[in-house]
């Protein structure tokens, strides 16, 4: 491979890598507080088909950004719901918003599959940045959601380790009776962050439709929700680790691509199921490095109910 | 169901007020309403003159109610520092560490604590822990302090340290509610004392004049229970040998440092101590559960470490855990299923591929008349018996078969006097009949009423088994602290 | 706030009974608000829904020929959920149950119906069962989530099948499809009259029977049961956890599997893409919403098949297929909603009463 094919590789990793970025950073906050949401698949579609129908209904694509955000909000909020309020069971509550997301999506983005997208996201090339050799390509000449996404990542590990309320998210995770013995509100916190993670699920759909396809097709995530929340436990429930992993899969994703084209003698099925036989590998990885350092947030997936303390 | 039925409590600035009365009494219900955890479905509160409402434990502290609850509640991987200010950062978006390092180490200095700001809590021990928590009452200004069952996790010597903490508090002008089942406790520190009873007040007065007498009539409705004499029981032969056993514990740590112990047929062997010295991982390794790391364990002779649970199940070792709902009883599922959970693999409970439901059920129906169980239907589930009907349903599983070696976790842990009773009585049963018992207790009053001899677990390592007879409590008290302990092992 | 859950001390037989039919006319409902924004009339749409699946004979044979996947599968499901294990790999294992029980068809199609139909049911099965075995070992062994392992083997199974399909397995006559040549007579099962119902239904009903009776009565049915509501009570009832996983997790997988070869030796007589339209995932709905009760499950998978025939035939009158998945997720919506009735009790209260 010549020096511009890597870079080239480089530069398609991080666009592959940013859906699972925005959504695993999202799950991650979730989970942080204590809230285990597996219906990350359901919200991508839902924020994917919601972010191209915005964009084509109202010919702004920013304005589908934000129906992104919004429908995935939603979609997050139900889970919410059903796991704080009602204290229902968090791992079929998941599945059952992926369920409802698949069907909602397809329903919504029936009569719109094909339908070509105007306007789009472009590669905005930061002056200056953009010409250092090897790095400008792959980070500077990108589009203003993957800029978005470097913010969003060092904005989380602020917010996580260096405020007061990253602070108290930690603890209602950690020890949900003692944050609320302190005063802590923990219905509000987890809330926050569930509807939080939803909105950044929802993006994560919407970069799919808006930019990396970009076009709206039924199932269009692919699994990807499922990968995004493995991501999590490979990440350490750390925002800059979750990162790095969305872009070893979107490395996977665009090196498969790459190697179809250049007409590799294996199936193309069976380069398809590379990433989903690597997140096995890698989960079963983490989960024995996890068990020596950072496993989950002790309370993750358990209701809080002052009366079991 | 009422925990509390209108209830009048008048607290005031200064004064260190006993709540006493027994488990179940209602003293923690009615703490759990004035932190704002609960709220009351009658009846007022009255703060300095002024009727308040809480609707959550943020209310409740805002108003200066401070609360130490017995199951500490601090989180293990923050620091000092971070523990006490947590919850009260709502001003400042920034995390500033060095100005709340600063504020708590001034606190810490004003009282004395000897603690340090930036170690983490998960590495103190339990009476730092909760000086912490007291710092945190402090750091939030709180004037009405609550402490529940404060000393049951503390040595004895820890305990007298905290209540020079507390009379300091009160002398400051604070109130300070001590909630408590030892009458010694109220008599030592407290000004005033209220009695509940089954969620009643049943008296309230000051503590003039007040002896151990008064208290118990006052708690229990009646005068004191029968000390229980020591007969001199014939000590049977070697029922459990230890030799140099050493077990692991969760994390991988040494729980267990080559022990030495010898329970005889007949008799029962105390090991008192702070929860959390290895007591748990040491009757796990016992029972199967646990892998032993090296060292001899002996059944009546015979070698058994590294046996299956089963295995030593069908030797006559039986096992009562601490967790009482989750682990020794399934509490989803009936009486009936509880009853065979540990022998339901047995020949006699099945036919074919069946399981013998109606033989099954008939032996419950046994076990609850001979036990005395309070149980209408063996197939609801276990859950809806009260604690003291919980343990007797597991006494009576564990014991039913006359067992060889009976190992028994806290298995008075939080009943009444009257459940408390019953149980020795089963395990007094039981020992008559030869059976070895090996019992870890908390209580240091209730282990020289009841146990033959004791020994206490610190760190992992074991002191001298004493015949109850012969030990004082001040040799007790300082082994609990491990002073005096290095030098033996 | 003006109320708050108190909870039961004991659960509650008519919130138990009750919310599973609530559940389901809300979602009916909650999916009527959808179709009028659709500009559909619910009412129509339901109406059709109904009249497709259970007006006629046809239309009856046809829901049941669809609940016998969903049966099967969801018996795999509520077996695993019981022990707590999170086996959502239904989809998959009938995949690879179809491509089991597809290789001995295609292999050995001269063998005689007698010896061909077990051959092909067992290699389906082992297929299932080697296919759940590894989130079963994963989770027995090294702790990691079986929901993820068993999820992601999904997608794997799948363009496993398809690459049968698309490659080596393809049927070299039927021109671009993807699709196995059609399996010899020996390799199908009978079916009943005139009508796709087959033989499978029957299986599927006597195995619900056998479910029920392993789970009530025997043994390893005990220790199912004691190991889905505490880990720690069965290790002191010295239960073996771990070999319980990993066989549950195969049986799990055996019986998912079995709805993929009833699909291909009773429906399709072939292996192609696009086998299960999802079967696996709306089996876990009919699971939950049976609570887990393998003999409830019969007749809340007609129900659920009855669901899927009516989102076929409302295509024609221009409503997406979808909607019968987004009711499926609704109803599981308000279901785990409505549990909260069964272990807890709403309580009013006006902020005043408080202060009085």
């Amino acid at each position: 491979m010549s020096s511009f094919m890597i870079v080239d590789f480089l530069a398609a990793t991080v666009q592959a890598g940013t859906p699972l970025l925005l959504a695993a950073s999202g799950e991650m906050m979730a989970e942080r507080s204590g809230i285990m949401n597996l219906g990350v698949e359901g919200m991508m579609l839902v924020g994917a088909v919601s972010g191209y129908l915005v964009t084509v209904l109202s010919g702004n694509h920013w304005l589908g950004v934000v129906g992104a955000l919004g429908a995935g909000a939603l979609m997050a909020l139900i889970h919410a719901f059903i796991s704080i309020t009602l204290r229902g069971n968090q791992v079929v509550s998941g599945l059952a918003l992926t369920i409802f997301g698949s069907g909602l999506s397809s329903f919504l983005g029936k009569n719109f599959v094909g339908t070509p997208l105007h306007p789009r996201f472009e590669a905005i090339p930061i002056p200056g940045l953009a010409k250092i050799p090897v790095l400008g390509p792959i980070l500077f000449k990108q589009d203003a959601l993957i800029y978005l996404s470097f913010l969003l990542v060092v904005l989380l590990y602020l917010i996580l380790f260096r405020t007061s309320w990253g602070l108290a998210l930690r603890v209602t995770g950690e020890a949900p009776a003692a944050a609320d013995a302190s005063g802590i509100n923990i219905t509000r916190i987890r809330y926050l962050n569930t509807v939080l993670g939803g909105a950044l699920a929802g993006l994560g759909g919407a970069y799919l439709s808006l930019v990396y396809a970009p076009s709206w097709i039924e199932g269009m995530t692919a699994g990807r929700g499922w990968i995004a929340v493995a991501l999590v436990i490979f990440g350490m429930w750390s925002p800059i680790k979750v990162m790095a992993g969305a872009y070893l899969f979107g490395g996977v994703e665009a090196l498969t691509f790459r190697l179809q084209t250049m007409g590799v003698t294996v199936s193309p099925f069976f380069l398809q199921m590379l990433p989903y036989v690597l997140t096995i590998v890698v989960l079963v990885l983490a989960v024995q490095r996890n068990r020596q350092e950072a496993g989950p947030p002790a309370a993750l997936g358990i209701p809080y109910d002052r009366e079991e303390r | 169901m009422q925990a509390n039925r209108k209830i009048d409590l008048h607290l005031l600035p200064g004064e260190i007020h006993a709540l006493l009365g027994e488990n179940g009494a209602g003293k923690t219900t009615l703490m759990n309403i004035l932190a704002g955890m609960y709220r009351p479905d009658s009846g007022e509160i009255l703060l300095r003159g002024q009727a308040v409402a809480f609707s959550s434990p943020q209310d409740a502290l805002d108003q200066g109610i401070g609360m130490i609850y017995q199951h500490l509640m601090l989180v293990p991987g923050l620091t000092v520092a971070e523990n006490v200010v947590l919850g009260s950062l709502r001003e400042s978006w920034w995390l500033r560490r060095s100005r709340f390092h600063t504020a708590v180490q001034e606190l810490i200095e004003k009282y004395g604590f000897h603690l340090n700001p930036e170690q983490k809590v998960a590495n103190l021990s339990l009476g730092e822990q909760q000086r912490v928590e007291i710092l945190r009452a402090l750091y939030r200004h709180s004037d009405v302090l609550i402490l529940d069952e404060p000393t049951a996790v503390l040595t004895p010597g820890e305990a007298r340290e905290l209540f020079a903490i507390l009379r300091l508090m009160a002398d400051e002008g604070r109130a300070v509610i001590l909630i408590t089942h030892k009458l010694n406790e109220v008599i030592e520190i407290a000004d005033r004392v209220t009695v509940l009873r089954r969620g009643q007040v049943v008296d309230s007065r000051l503590m003039a004049g007040v002896d151990n007498k008064t208290l118990t009539r006052m708690m229990i409705g009646q005068e004191t229970w029968e000390q229980e004499d020591h007969p001199a029981r014939q000590a049977g032969s070697a029922v459990l040998k230890l030799d140099d056993f050493s077990v692991r514990g969760d994390r991988g740590e040494m729980a267990v440092k080559r022990i030495n112990l010898e329970v005889k047929s007949g008799e029962m062997l105390a090991i008192a101590g702070v929860a959390g010295n290895g007591q748990n991982e040491l009757l796990q390794a016992l029972a199967g559960l646990r892998p032993i790391f090296e060292g001899q364990m002996l059944l009546s002779g015979q070698p058994a470490g590294g046996r299956s649970v089963r295995d030593l199940l069908q030797s006559g070792v039986r096992f009562i855990p601490e967790d009482r709902i989750h682990t020794g009883l399934v509490g989803s599922l009936g009486v009936s299923d509880n009853v065979i959970l540990r022998d339901y693999f047995q020949d006699e409970y099945i036919q074919g591929m069946r399981m013998k439901w109606g033989r099954i059920r008939r032996q419950a129906l046994e076990l609850v008349e001979q036990f005395q169980i309070q149980c209408s239907d063996p197939d609801r589930p276990a859950r809806l018996l009260s604690g003291g009907n919980l343990q007797r349903l597991m006494l009576a599983r564990e014991l039913q078969h006359h067992p060889r070696l009976l190992l028994a976790a806290y298995p008075t842990r939080g009943l009444d006097v009257g459940a408390v009773d019953n149980i020795h009585e089963l395990l007094n049963l039981a020992r008559r009949e030869g059976t070895a018992i090996l019992t870890v207790m908390e209580d240091l009053e209730e282990i020289l009423q009841i146990a033959d001899r004791v020994t206490v677990m610190y760190n992992g390592m074991l002191s001298p088994a004493l015949p109850v007879t012969d030990v004082s409590l001040e040799q007790v008290g300082q082994w609990m602290a491990g002073i005096g302990l290095d030098r033996i092992a | 706030m003006p109320m708050h859950f108190s909870k039961r001390l004991e659960t509650s037989k008519s919130a138990r009974i009750l919310v599973p039919f609530i559940s389901v006319l809300l979602a009916l409902l909650a999916g009527s608000i959808l179709l009028l924004l659709y500009g559909k009339d619910p009412l129509v749409v339901f109406g059709e829904m109904l009249n497709s699946a259970f007006a006629s004979t046809y239309g009856i044979s046809e829901t049941l020929v669809k609940a016998i996947p969903l049966m099967l599968a969801a018996l795999a499901i509520s077996l695993a959920f019981r022990m707590k294990l999170w086996n959502i790999g239904a989809e998959g294992q009938i995949y690879m149950g179809a491509f089991g029980a597809s290789g001995v068809a295609l292999f050995f199609g001269h063998l005689s119906s007698w010896i061909l139909l077990p051959l092909m049911t067992a290699a389906g099965m082992l297929a299932g069962a080697l296919w759940a075995f590894i989130p079963g070992i994963l989770r027995a062994r090294l702790q990691v989530n079986e929901t993820f392992t068993s999820l992601l083997l999904n997608y794997v199974a799948i363009l496993w099948v398809d690459y049968l399909c698309y490659g080596p397995w393809k049927d070299p006559k039927g021109s671009n499809f993807p699709l196995t040549p059609r399996f010899p007579d020996n390799a199908t099962l009978p079916t009943m009259g005139d009508t796709r119902i087959h033989l499978g239904l029957l299986v599927a009903i006597l195995l619900a029977v056998a479910l029920w009776f392993l789970i009530r009565s025997t043994r390893w049915g005990f220790e199912i049961r004691v190991i889905g509501e505490s880990w720690d009570a069965a290790s002191y009832a010295g239960m073996n956890i771990g070999r319980n996983i990993v066989l549950v997790m195969m049986v799990s997988g055996a019986l998912a599997a079995l709805a993929g070869v009833s699909e291909v030796t009773g429906i399709t007589h072939r292996l192609q893409h696009g086998l299960s339209p999802g079967y696996g995932y709306s089996a876990i709905i009919v699971a939950w919403l049976a609570r887990l009760h393998p003999l409830a499950i019969i007749p809340v998978a007609v129900l659920f098949g009855g669901l899927l025939v009516g989102g076929y035939s409302v295509q024609t009158e221009g409503v997406p297929f979808s909607i019968a998945l987004i009711i499926q997720g609704l109803i599981l919506f308000f279901l785990l909603g409505g549990e909260i009735f069964v272990t807890h009790r709403l309580i009013w209260k006006r902020q005043k009463e408080l202060r009085s």
